[in-house]
């Protein structure tokens, strides 16, 4: 049976552009132009116990709306929604001490004392016993290296070590459901590394179902076997990560610098035969877009290297963008 | 690998709690808030200070300005200068109490909702209404009452009424309950910017307003001495109430029904921020 469920799930926001000035606070006071945004518009899936979903899609997609409608902050505007049987926004108690939820952007802790006091506070909250208080945080001491930072107000944290503490304060009652938004932004390439452990091993150890929504691709190739995708409010892709990334995963890109000017016309005689796109217009730096099965890398570098004289290469990520217009692509040529 | 103490998870235990010990749970929590508010006070002992003294000022020149005017007129509209001073001592008590504890409602528009802090508390198992309420506290807003005090014991000595426990007693109970009148009718103002997003601009009206309850609502024409007591209570929240004290006969049943407004207005100002939250739409960023 799914631990998670959504139906058709909508949230539509209505909101009006504000006027500037004077003048048009108040025109804006008088009459109002609303406008209806449908940030999340019909979606549906099932998530099972244990499962470690990926839930992507490009800035403003709808990943924040989807996740407050699954924790309860939102009420849908229709549509339903189930976390281990209960509808998060009518039984929100009951809803709340079964998840832990970590927001990138906005730290979950009280801002204005030590971190060990915050999470005393939240021991009681859940009314977590002192035993078990105690062995969760040695476990999250050693493994999120939570030692130093215990006594520091939450304030003076920085974005690292603040995640560290609102993952810790999340997962202090060991709720079977984790929401995590956008867990890495703004992180280091350590911090998003031990993140990500720590994330792994809570799920392999205690079977926590984990729904983690980024814009950036690494995460998922990471942790998750199976990603939901969506793209401006609807759902257009739930499925294995490994076939999205086989199928619809061709577009590569290739960012070099020149040595010396070389324009489009040089770059194209350079690259004879590889069908390659060129973007970003030079004269020392070129990005080259390439799809896999038509060009790869070694082939389009050896003939650089060969004919042009290059300071530097480096091949790039796919970026979810173009995920995204991938799948799209994918669709539309059936 | 998963000790003994990891078995429990929450949620697995969802039977409702018995209304009494969810009472003790709550009392509880307050205690801790209220330690953890002290001790972070306290690591900022000169912002406390500055502030306690700058309102200490502030309420200070106000009461100098109250004693000015009196100093030919010991008599207004029927009212003695004492009783006058009564009154509005009253009424910095409550309203003291209110910003000292309750100051925190006022942030909601700007703190919590345009910000999107509400986000946070609707995530705790927890009443939001108490979680907004106890997540700060405004030591340094204790200047109104501890002037307000001594305006009433001032008062009372110069009026030589001696009061017995019983009216101690009394009147404690008659500032608590004008105090949650305060916190009711704030509360239903801050509600209202879980639909509108205002910035606070009702809620200053209404401070700005609070005046006309430091001084006797008969000074008042008709009109306004009706709204004050039947559509924004105000005159129950110092001059209704301080009646126990300074002893009107015809105000014997507006001093009782005191608390009644306090429960009736703080009961609907519940109901109106429950149905806020639920319009509440959080914040896209
Ligand atoms: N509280 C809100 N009020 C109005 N519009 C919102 C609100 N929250 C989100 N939106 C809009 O809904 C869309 C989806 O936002 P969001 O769910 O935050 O996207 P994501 O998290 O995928 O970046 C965006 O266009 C955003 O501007
Ligand atoms: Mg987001």
């Amino acid at each position: 049976m799914p631990i998670i469920e959504a139906a058709n799930l909508a949230k539509h926001f209505r909101t009006f552009r504000r006027r500037s000035g004077l003048w048009g606070s108040f025109k804006d006071l008088v009459n109002r132009k609303y406008e209806t945004v449908r940030a999340v518009d019909g979606v549906s899936f099932a998530i099972e116990p244990g499962e470690m979903v990926g839930y992507i899609g490009a800035n403003g997609a709808g990943k924040s709306t989807t996740i407050k409608m699954l924790t309860g902050i939102l009420v849908p505007t229709s549509g339903r929604v189930a976390v281990r049987g209960l509808v998060p926004h009518r039984q929100r108690y009951q809803h709340v001490k079964q998840i832990g939820v970590v927001f990138g952007q906005r730290t979950q802790l009280w801002w204005d004392i030590a971190v060990i006091e915050a999470l005393r506070l939240l021991q009681r909250i859940y009314e977590v016993p002192k035993a078990d208080f105690e062995a969760r945080l040695k476990k999250f001491e050693e493994v999120l290296g939570l030692g130093d930072l215990l006594n520091i107000p939450v304030r003076k944290l920085s974005l690292g070590q603040r995640m560290r503490c609102d993952l810790a304060a999340s997962l202090l009652h060991n709720p079977p459901v984790l929401f995590l938004d956008e867990p890495t932004i703004g992180l280091d390439i350590a911090v998003k590394a031990s993140v990500r452990d720590f994330i792994r091993e809570i799920n392999r150890e205690y079977g926590t179902t984990v729904i983690l929504t980024t814009h950036d691709l690494s995460d998922i190739e990471r942790l998750c076997r199976r990603v939901i995708m969506i793209d401006r409010g609807r759902l257009i892709y739930d499925g294995e990560l490994k076939s999205l990334k086989e199928q619809a995963v061709g577009a590569r890109r290739l960012v070099v610098d020149f040595v010396l000017p070389v324009d489009r016309a040089g770059l194209q005689r350079a690259l004879e035969g590889c069908p390659v796109e060129l973007e970003g217009g030079g004269p020392f730096r070129w990005e080259i877009s390439f799809r896999r099965g038509q060009a790869n890398a070694p082939e389009i570098i050896g003939l650089l290297m060969s004919r042009l004289e290059v300071r530097d290469l480096e091949l790039e990520e796919p970026r979810i963008e173009e995920v995204v217009r991938e799948v799209y692509r994918r669709e539309r040529a059936g | 690998m998963p000790s003994a103490d990891w078995r429990y998870r929450a949620g697995d235990n969802q039977k409702k709690g018995h209304a009494i010990k969810r009472l003790i749970f709550y009392i509880n929590l307050l205690r801790a808030y209220l330690s953890n508010s002290i001790k972070s006070r306290l690591a900022y002992r000169e912002d406390f200070l500055s502030g306690f003294v700058a309102g200490l000022m502030m309420q200070l020149i106000g009461v100098l300005f109250v004693f000015s005017l009196f100093v030919r007129v010991p008599h207004l509209m029927g009212w003695h200068r004492e009783e006058i001073f009564f009154i509005f001592g009253f009424s910095q008590v409550s309203l003291g109490l209110f910003f000292t504890f309750f100051s925190n409602l006022l942030e909601l528009s700007d703190k919590y909702i345009i910000e999107g802090n509400f986000d946070r508390i609707l995530l705790r198992p927890l009443d939001s209404f108490f979680q907004l309420v106890t997540e700060r506290i405004y030591w340094e807003e204790s200047s109104t009452i501890i002037v307000g005090l001594s305006m009433m014991s001032y008062a009372l000595s110069r009026l030589g009424l001696a009061l017995g426990p019983a009216e101690y007693l009394s009147l404690a109970g008659l500032v608590l309950s004008a105090c949650a009148i305060y916190l009711a009718i704030f509360t239903i103002l801050v509600s209202l910017t879980f639909w509108f997003n205002d910035r606070g601009s009702v809620v200053s009206v209404m401070l700005m307003l609070e005046g006309f309850s430091r001084y006797p609502v008969t000074i008042y024409n008709r009109t306004v001495r009706l709204v004050l007591t039947f559509i924004i209570p105000y005159a129950f929240t110092a001059f209704f109430p301080s009646m126990l004290i300074l002893g009107r006969e015809s105000y014997r049943l507006y001093v009782w029904l005191t608390p009644a407004v306090a429960a009736v207005s703080l009961m609907a100002a519940l109901a109106v921020w429950r149905a806020g939250t639920r319009a509440y739409q959080s914040t896209g960023s």
